[in-house]
């Protein structure tokens, strides 16, 4: 818990940063004023824009030209109202002339009747034929280049509609033709659901996506001013010489920022509370969802649950802040950033996704679906509490890992550490949790839309862009550190046999994760479902057998190899000793999976990939043991092998086993003696 | 209150010229009531020297010890201690010089009575009273340098580091915060300070440290240093000093 001082040095830089932003009057009066004005802009102004823009096109007379003879349509169609009809004395036949008139505004639109179009409609009208395809068909003639010619030629298709309608009642009563229609169904509703409690679908719709559209425009400002900017001015200098613990001076900073974003938020709510009593009467009654309600409790508890989510954002664009040492930096980070958030967004808002446990544990989108549920007025006493309290545990840990940036001497004055004392030294924490979190976040958001997209192929990318790629770049663009021993791509020790055996281990594996699988499916949900969807959006099936080895056998024992016993590894070594090495890698190698029911059998993979890391000194047997594991997974599923028997598993234990007793063997260490 | 500084060694990285000392194996102490002052032209290693006593820089060798605090293991405890006034360090534009000091004031802990008592005092030593109210962003460049000043010795640290501390100042406020280094130096604070000026260096130091190319030549009195260097000036020893320095890292 936090101390009574504490506390009050957070309140005492966040009442600070607030006096000093609040004294910002350029910056935050057009922000205030742009969040309130964003309801009745939403509420009234647009769909009065939408309405009258309706309005006017069912309003309009349209121009309308007949080329040819129409016959009993063109006569019919000259008593309609809303048509004016022209005469452009052209001749029938010149096409291009009648095009002409038409692009040079002339006329609205022209209907075009092919050669005895008349004489055929008068056959059509006066048989007692009912079938469409001998009714024959005039051209509509318009330019999308005209906004008045557009809506014409919409417009006139409706006309055409009914008029063809019209036609054909007349000729069925010409015909005494009966038609016996179906029988109508009366409807009667019992009890109407009293809906002045929930937002309107307009509301529900919008509302959400707005309100974290604002709570990021109020949290970037401050986040750039109060941290990049503070580093740019000089003013952090003097601050981190003062004794006050960085940790309570960044959240102090949080809360600042976490204020002004929330500000902007309460007076988005409040513009769109008063704008509903504003809403143009005929908005309310249209068959289309432009209904701006929204009750008070509504708006009540909207404002309350808006808190974790702003505190989520101060959270995270302070401490990207926190790494970047200009201002123009720290904006190239928010732009990514945006780009990230675009996906749950996307998400959150399309209405269609509820909470639920797995969700509710992702910081910001769990938020964010909460929000839209609230819109909708759904309910839930224990998963709305627990995204609140993930929340605040993101934006506690956040604080705790960032604070520290603060006073980084090369964010601050631009001075840099050798590449090579930085790698003995190992102090890589920070940049870890960077790269594990953005890992974890693209992992989320960008590679199952990948996989769900592009199938095998999406694998294929996943492991190129999302698992190979940040910790590439990390390790040779920013810390750059040596490659060689970072990917330890050198010979083994004990040589190439060394892979071999790491090769032939994998049965090994397969089997243990097998029984480890199957041991806890006795308290875990059957995963069988599961392994069912994935193997339909994969395709496991129908892929051809080279693809599925390359995307889930070759690819992941490369480049997962290389992320997590190359650059992880790396960064961990120096401070970690063995057992806590093996541990660290193989857990986070287990959290990856992103699956808690497979989190058991890879962390333990990753164990033991990971020790065979440390006593080979270098990463090819992990890759070597890493293919074959997963090879066997496709082969197995690919021969639909899903129990197999206990030979087949004693076989594969005994094999392992010698393929594991040959690798320690192969590598024992060599007496000094 | 005394500082020590032992063997103390920066180095930064550049892509251009590899790995070199911003300041290396400097080492000198300062007494309590005493003004160290660290003589040396620009680039010379001044300001590195006084970061990493000041806890903003981490020391690749040796290390400082504040009152027997070191710094580079307790550099929270070191804080409390000392006030730095850094050349490049800024003031909050939108607050009143008043509500910047009370903020500094209450970081270092400092109760409300004092605190008040203390920017009184600051407010009419350093002689700024009258823009007490006035936002910073309205304040020339000798008071906000004052503004400065007195923000670093706000909670009143018994070891008092200034960067270039007349950097903006005209004759008359230079002369003013000249006689507040001088009044604190009579209570007992240690003051260590930097500066490229030889008449300010003449005018406070009791004893002067002359640092070039990030090494340090000669410690001593102004006389000290004019006899060893044979000259009769402090300019002309201190041009001596580098001069020297100079042609034996060519000659290297």
């Amino acid at each position: 818990m936090l101390s009574r001082e504490a506390l009050e040095k957070i309140l005492l830089v966040a009442s600070k940063e607030l006096v000093d932003m609040c004294r910002d009057f350029k910056a935050l009066i057009p922000a205030v004023l742009l969040a309130f004005l964003l309801g009745p802009l939403v509420s009234c102004l647009a769909p009065q824009l939408i309405v009258s823009q309706v309005k006017e096109a069912a309003l309009n007379v349209t121009s309308v030209a007949f080329q040819g003879d129409g016959g009993a349509l063109f006569t019919k169609l000259s008593s309609n109202k809303g048509l004016k009809v022209v005469n452009l004395n052209l001749p029938p036949g010149d096409k291009q002339a009648w095009l002409s008139a038409l692009e040079k505004g002339k006329v609205d639109v022209i209907l075009s009747a092919p050669p005895n179009f008349a004489q055929k409609l008068s056959e059509y009208l006066n048989s007692k034929s009912t079938k469409d395809d001998q009714c024959p068909n005039v051209e509509v003639l318009y330019t999308g280049r005209i906004p008045s010619s557009s809506y014409a030629g919409m417009r006139m298709l409706s006309v055409l509609t009914a008029t063809r309608e019209e036609l054909l009642k007349e000729k069925l009563v010409l015909h005494k033709v009966v038609v016996n229609a179906p029988p109508i169904v009366r409807v009667k509703v019992l009890s109407p659901p009293d809906d002045s409690q929930i937002a309107s679908p307009f509301i529900a719709r919008t509302l959400a996506a707005l309100l974290v559209f604002v709570a990021f425009l109020g949290a970037i400002y401050p986040a750039l001013d109060l941290l990049t900017g503070e580093r740019e001015r000089g003013t952090l200098e003097s601050i981190v010489i003062t004794p006050i613990s960085r940790r309570r001076l960044f959240a102090g900073k949080v809360l600042a920022v976490t204020a002004i974003s929330y500000l902007l938020v309460l007076c988005t709510l409040l513009g769109f509370y008063v704008a509903q009593f504003y809403q143009p009467p005929l908005l309310q009654i249209l068959p289309f969802p432009l209904h701006a309600r929204l009750p008070l409790s509504c708006a009540l508890i909207s404002a309350v649950l808006m808190l974790p989510l702003c505190l989520t954002l101060a959270v995270t664009l302070l401490s990207l802040a926190g790494l970047a040492r200009t201002v123009q930096q720290a904006q190239g980070y928010f732009t990514a950033l945006m780009f990230v958030a675009m996906m749950p967004l996307g998400i959150g808002v399309s209405g269609d996704i509820h909470l639920s446990l797995p969700l509710a544990v992702v910081p910001f989108l769990g938020c964010l679906i909460m929000m839209n549920d609230i819109l909708e007025a759904r309910w839930d006493a224990f998963l709305m509490p627990l995204t609140c309290l993930i929340s605040l545990a993101y934006a506690w840990l956040l604080t705790m890992s960032a604070a520290p940036t603060m006073e980084r001497e090369d964010l601050m004055f631009g001075v840099e550490e050798s590449p090579e004392r930085r790698w003995s030294s190992g102090r890589f924490g920070r940049e870890l949790f960077l790269l594990c979190s953005s890992i974890f976040l693209l992992m989320f958001y960008l590679s199952q839309s990948m996989v769900v997209t592009h199938h095998v192929w999406g694998l294929i990318l996943t492991q190129v862009f999302v698992v190979f790629a940040p910790g590439f770049f990390l390790v040779y663009f920013w810390l750059k550190l040596p490659l060689k021993s970072v990917f330890a791509l050198s010979k083994p020790r004990g040589g190439f046999l060394t892979c071999l055996s790491a090769l032939l281990t994998a049965p090994l594996t397969f089997t243990v994760a097998v029984l480890l699988a199957s041991a806890q499916a006795q308290f875990l949900p059957n995963t069988k479902a599961l392994e069912k969807i994935m193997e339909q959006v994969l395709g496991l099936s129908s892929e051809p057998l080279w693809l599925l080895i390359i995307a889930i056998a070759l690819a992941p024992a490369i480049f997962e190899e290389l992320l997590f016993r190359g650059v992880i590894y790396s960064l961990l070594s120096k401070r970690l000793p063995s057992v806590k090495l093996i541990v660290a890698v193989g857990t986070l190698f287990g959290l990856f999976h992103l699956s808690v029911m497979r989190f058991l059998p890879t962390a333990s993979l990753g164990c033991l990939i990971t020790f065979m890391r440390l006593r080979s000194a270098s990463i090819l047997p992990c890759m070597f043991l890493h293919a074959g594991h997963n090879g066997l997974a496709v082969l197995l599923t690919r021969l639909h092998i899903s129990e197999p028997s206990a030979e087949l598993i004693f076989a594969a234990a005994l094999v392992g086993s010698l393929g594991f007793l040959s690798f320690l063997y192969l590598t024992k260490p060599v007496s000094k003696g | 209150m005394s500082l020590k500084v032992q063997g103390v060694g920066k180095r930064f990285y550049d892509k251009g010229r590899g790995e070199f000392y911003g300041c290396k194996d400097i080492s000198f102490a300062v007494e309590p009531g005493e003004v160290f002052g660290l003589l040396g032209p620009n680039g010379a290693g001044k300001t590195t020297t006084l970061r990493v006593v000041s806890t903003i820089y981490a020391p690749t060798e040796g290390t400082a010890f504040i009152n027997e605090i070191d710094v580079s293991k307790d550099p929270q405890g070191a804080r409390r201690h000392l006030g730095f006034l850094s050349s490049t360090s800024g003031l909050y534009e939108r607050l009143t010089a008043r509500e910047i000091l009370q903020y500094f004031g209450r970081l270092c802990d400092m109760k409300e009575e004092l605190l008040n008592q203390r920017i009184d005092m600051l407010l009419e030593a350093l002689d700024f009273k009258q823009y007490a109210d006035t936002r910073v962003a309205k304040l020339s460049q000798g008071t906000r340098q004052k503004v400065s000043i007195a923000r670093s010795i706000i909670h009143d640290p018994l070891l008092i580091i200034l960067d270039e501390p007349s950097t903006g100042l005209d004759v008359l406020a230079a002369s003013a915060m000249h006689e507040f280094v001088r009044q604190e130096r009579q209570l007992g604070k240690c003051i260590l300070l930097s500066t490229h000026t030889m008449s300010e260096a003449e005018k406070l130091c009791d004893r002067i440290g002359v640092i070039s190319e990030g090494r340090l030549l000669a410690v001593g009195t102004v006389e000290e240093l004019k006899e060893l260097t044979g000259k009769a000036n402090l300019e002309e020893a201190f041009v001596k000093l580098v001069r020297k320095s100079e042609s034996l890292t060519n000659a290297q």
